[in-house]
């Protein structure tokens, strides 16, 4: 059973519902200028509080902290219950961190009906700071799908291409396909809850409490995984999110792309509750085919992309099938490398995709075929793109090869020859990232290029500062972050061992059974 | 103040480099002196510890450990043996010359002698780590920089400009352009370096990485694994094939030298220097490093491979640069005939040869 600390300040229902009513409050104002300030501002508390919550997280524990729960729907055993541990804990701080850039990103570039725009981003940040604060599945599930409908309004009114409309329809319709398998997943869950102790509970915690038989294991796993692996994308499951992050809005891309939620849903949901189900031999199996046949296409992909969005896509699927290979090596090492990987992803791949922004915003496009030499007209991107462009691809110094080394280390513990398919992705993710660099930024200039190209902005310069400092502390300073992902890490390592689990809930059962005599 | 040398070695020209980045382009002169004196500085402390090293005392000296991360047993844990502490020597010099003499390039000069820096800095960061972890976390960083300086500032060689597609446009974007034998562009130089190279890279992290689990000692600490460190023969055969024909390719050894003579070709003067001078001896140093000292047993028994690979490396390499034509070929096939002299000497693994670095 996971302990529960709580806290005076119920302050993850402020995370969560502060930005939503920020964004009521930003609806009433009729200034354009009084709206951006206003929605920095709300960002900005948001950021402050979650950096609060960050320093007085306890690290190196398992225990589910700043646990608070409220009845919702009782005779279900629906619960509102938010907790994070480590985790969840960190998404949290990358959620805030994020949207305070995306509106200094939409500071001037959002043009058409801005207000509607900045109440989009906070309430996207309500639902994605919901759905990593809750632990209560159903709790989990209603933000998971409140999340569409800012994001399909986002790709749709705000998507800077062509087909944007598809776009936003195709990421909807994939997304609830795989989300009604979730949902069906997470009932027979309850449902077994049920049997063993005649009352539903949809809470995490509880459910940790029971066990399951391997055949309900695997077929439960199996419905999740069909939610999560639309959402994380996991291939071959990713076909709607080439046209969602290119057609899309720059802020809509950044968060898709630096937000792992479906990954993060493998490692809060299927890990711990399905421990049976993720260490048998097929699941893993076909899992790491899945992560190896993503990191050797999307790099492939990626290689021929002459344009930029593209090329960030394919490469974020690569990265991506690093994360599930390093989560399903089962180990310590595999999973906490995971984890890193995808706090990195969303300083690394979100940032590429802010720089791809401001390339569009100037030029108008991000086709490498057009623009070469760009280093002479706009020295600060060239800087910025080296720095967060070497972290995506695993510099040493850099946060990517932190992650990257864990997750190799931990795959190689578990089966080598994984491992050792797993490494060409770094070979090619060398190969992408320098070619691009080198005709983009250094090739001789074009002369189809504007006379005058401005160079980053004040605005600009910090968000790329911001991210690059992320970078650097996380590449050379990694404890901080890895003791407090380490305490959880460990738990759901522990409950993955053979018999780990059964045994912990036959020795809670008996002492339930001796309290109640 | 003398026992931290090494790390005035070390940092001196990152920080060189760092604080290029905020030095504004147009300032030139400043942008040269910074790199020059980093590099002086750099090159003053490796002297000092060239000749403070003491050769009666021997073993490992001027050691500095910190920890790093304690649940992996990483620390950033340097020092020079009477092997690394010429080397690091070398490199300073050669860093030092490398920023006179490209002292002419006016194209982007800033981020040349940042790349330079980086470079320079990560060869030496090899030569002194201790620790497995940081050794391949110096010598991944030494690789990914020469992409972008053989890239941006190399020259194509002959036949370049000729290059066009059937349209009539030239190729520079086509994929072909890079994986096309024939095209002796600049791109293709880099980019097969840096895939040569990165892969050797990996090879040798699989390597690491097996050494690292199967020793069962959770620790990145070579005087450790050194001393305590011990496999079973089919998987030493393995871990030793991994890291000597991973780290063997930057040495490079045949058959895995074709990256060398283009990119030698192609690399601006600089980077050809540092190149030869001691970028080809990270390879053995780190074989000498890695594979010798954990696994002398292995090393005994294969030598006989290595031993006819340097054959070949040597007759080949001697052979092509007698029939090359272009001066940077000449030198970039005789220095991996060379290179396999020194590959010569280790199967007799006496006391005598390895000073042949």
């Amino acid at each position: 059973m996971q302990e529960e600390l709580s806290f005076g300040f119920p302050i993850l229902s402020f995370l969560t519902f502060f930005p939503l009513l920020g964004a009521l409050v930003v609806w009433g104002m009729k200034d354009y200028e009084m709206v951006r300030k206003a929605t920095l501002g709300i960002a900005g508390v948001e950021m402050a509080v979650a950096a609060i919550m960050l320093m007085l997280f306890v690290p190196d524990t398992a225990a589910m902290q700043f646990a608070e729960k409220h009845e919702w729907i009782p005779f279900l055993g629906i619960s509102f219950h938010l907790a994070v541990d480590g985790v969840s804990v960190l998404f949290l701080g990358l959620t805030a961190f994020l949207t305070v850039l995306l509106v200094l990103y939409a500071w001037d570039s959002v043009t058409l009906r801005p207000k509607a725009f900045f109440m989009s981003i906070l309430a996207l940040e309500t639902t994605f700071m919901g759905i990593f604060a809750s632990i209560d599945l159903i709790v989990f599930f209603v933000f998971w799908e409140l999340m569409l409908i800012p994001s399909y309004f986002m790709i749709k009114l705000w998507g800077p291409g062509k087909d944007c409309h598809y776009a936003a329809l195709k990421y909807v319709l994939y997304t609830l396909m795989g989300s009604v398998f979730m949902l069906v997943g997470f009932c027979l869950l309850s449902l077994n809850y049920f049997e063993a102790k005649q009352v539903y509970s949809f809470d995490f915690i509880d459910l940790l409490s029971v066990p399951i038989s391997l055949g309900d294991q695997l077929l439960i796993f199996w419905l999740i995984f069909l939610g999560l692996a639309f959402k994380a994308p996991v291939f071959p499951f990713h076909s709607w999110f080439p046209d969602a992050l290119v057609q899309g809005p720059i802020p809509m891309s950044v968060m898709f792309a630096g937000i792992k939620m479906g990954t993060y849903g493998f490692l809060r949901f299927s890990l711990p509750l399905l421990p049976d189900a993720s260490r048998n031999e097929t699941v893993v199996a076909i899992l790491m085919t899945l992560g190896l046949a993503a990191i050797v296409y999307g790099a492939i992909v990626a290689i021929i992309q002459p344009d930029f969005r593209r090329l960030l896509v394919f490469s974020s699927i690569s990265h991506l099938g690093f994360v599930v290979i390093g989560l399903f090596a089962l180990n310590f090492q595999g999973i906490q490398g995971s984890l890193i990987t995808m706090i990195n992803l969303g300083f690394s791949t979100a940032g590429l995709f802010f720089l791809a922004g401001f390339m569009y915003e100037r030029l108008g496009h991000t086709d490498v075929r057009q623009c070469t030499g760009l280093a002479k007209k706009m020295p600060l991107l060239a800087t910025f793109l080296l720095i967060i462009g070497m972290a995506s691809i695993g510099l040493p110094g850099t946060n990517g090869f932190i992650g990257e080394f864990l997750i190799l280390l931990g795959v190689f513990q578990a089966w080598w020859v994984y491992g050792a398919i797993a490494v060409t992705g770094v070979i090619f993710a060398a190969a992408y990232f320098l070619w691009f660099y080198e005709r983009a930024i250094f090739g001789p200039l074009k002369e189809s290029l504007p006379a005058v190209i401005p160079d980053l902005n004040t605005r600009e310069w910090a968000i790329g500062v911001s991210l690059s400092v992320m970078i650097f502390w996380i590449g050379l300073y990694p404890s901080p972050f890895l003791r407090m992902v380490n305490g959880s890490v460990q738990a759901v390592v522990e409950r993955l061992e053979p018999g780990m689990a059964t045994a912990q809930n036959t020795r809670q059962d008996r002492s339930q059974e001796i309290f109640r005599n | 103040m003398g026992e931290y040398s090494l790390l005035i070695v070390l940092f001196a020209p990152f920080l060189g480099a760092t604080a290029l980045v905020f030095i504004p382009r147009r300032e030139e002169l400043l942008v040269r002196m910074t790199a020059a004196i980093s590099a002086g500085l750099s090159l003053l402390a490796s002297f000092y510890v060239f000749l403070a090293y003491d050769t009666a005392k021997g073993g490992f000296q001027f050691i500095q450990r910190f920890a790093w991360s304690e649940e992996l047993g990483i620390a950033f844990y340097v020092g020079v043996d009477g092997i690394g502490g010429p080397l690091v020597f070398a490199s300073a010099i050669l860093l030092f010359a490398g920023i006179f003499i490209s002292w002419h390039i006016k194209d982007r000069t800033k981020e040349f002698y940042i790349f330079l820096l980086i470079l320079a800095a990560a060869t030496i960061g090899v030569f002194m780590s201790l620790d497995l972890f940081f050794l391949y976390f110096f010598y991944e960083m030494s690789v990914l920089p020469m992409y972008l300086l053989l890239g941006v500032w190399g020259s194509h060689t002959k036949g370049y400009l000729s290059m066009n597609d059937p349209e009539g446009r030239k190729l520079r974007d086509s994929v072909n352009f890079i994986f096309n034998f024939g095209s002796n562009s600049k791109e293709y130089a880099a980019m097969k370096l840096t895939l040569f190279l990165s892969a050797g890279a990996v090879m040798a992290l699989m390597g690491i990485l097996l050494i690292y689990h199967m020793s069962g000692l959770h620790t990145f600490d070579i005087l450790v694994l050194r001393e305590q460190a011990k496999f079973p023969d089919t998987l030493a055969t393995i871990i030793w094939i991994l890291i000597f024909f991973g780290f063997a390719s930057i040495a490079p050894i045949w058959p895995l030298h074709s990256w060398s003579p283009v990119g030698h070709a192609a690399a601006p003067a600089a980077t050809s220097m540092l190149h030869a001078g001691v970028l080809m001896k990270l390879g053995h140093f780190s074989i000498i490093r890695v594979a010798f000292e954990i696994l002398p047993e292995t090393t005994r028994a294969l030598m006989p491979i290595a031993a006819v690979l340097c054959v070949f490396s040597i007759i080949y390499g001697g052979l092509v640069s007698y029939f090359a034509k272009d001066t940077k070929y000449v030198i970039g096939y005789s220095s991996s005939s060379h290179m396999g002299y020194i590959f010569l000497v280790y199967p007799e693994l006496s006391f005598i040869c390895l000073p042949m670095l």
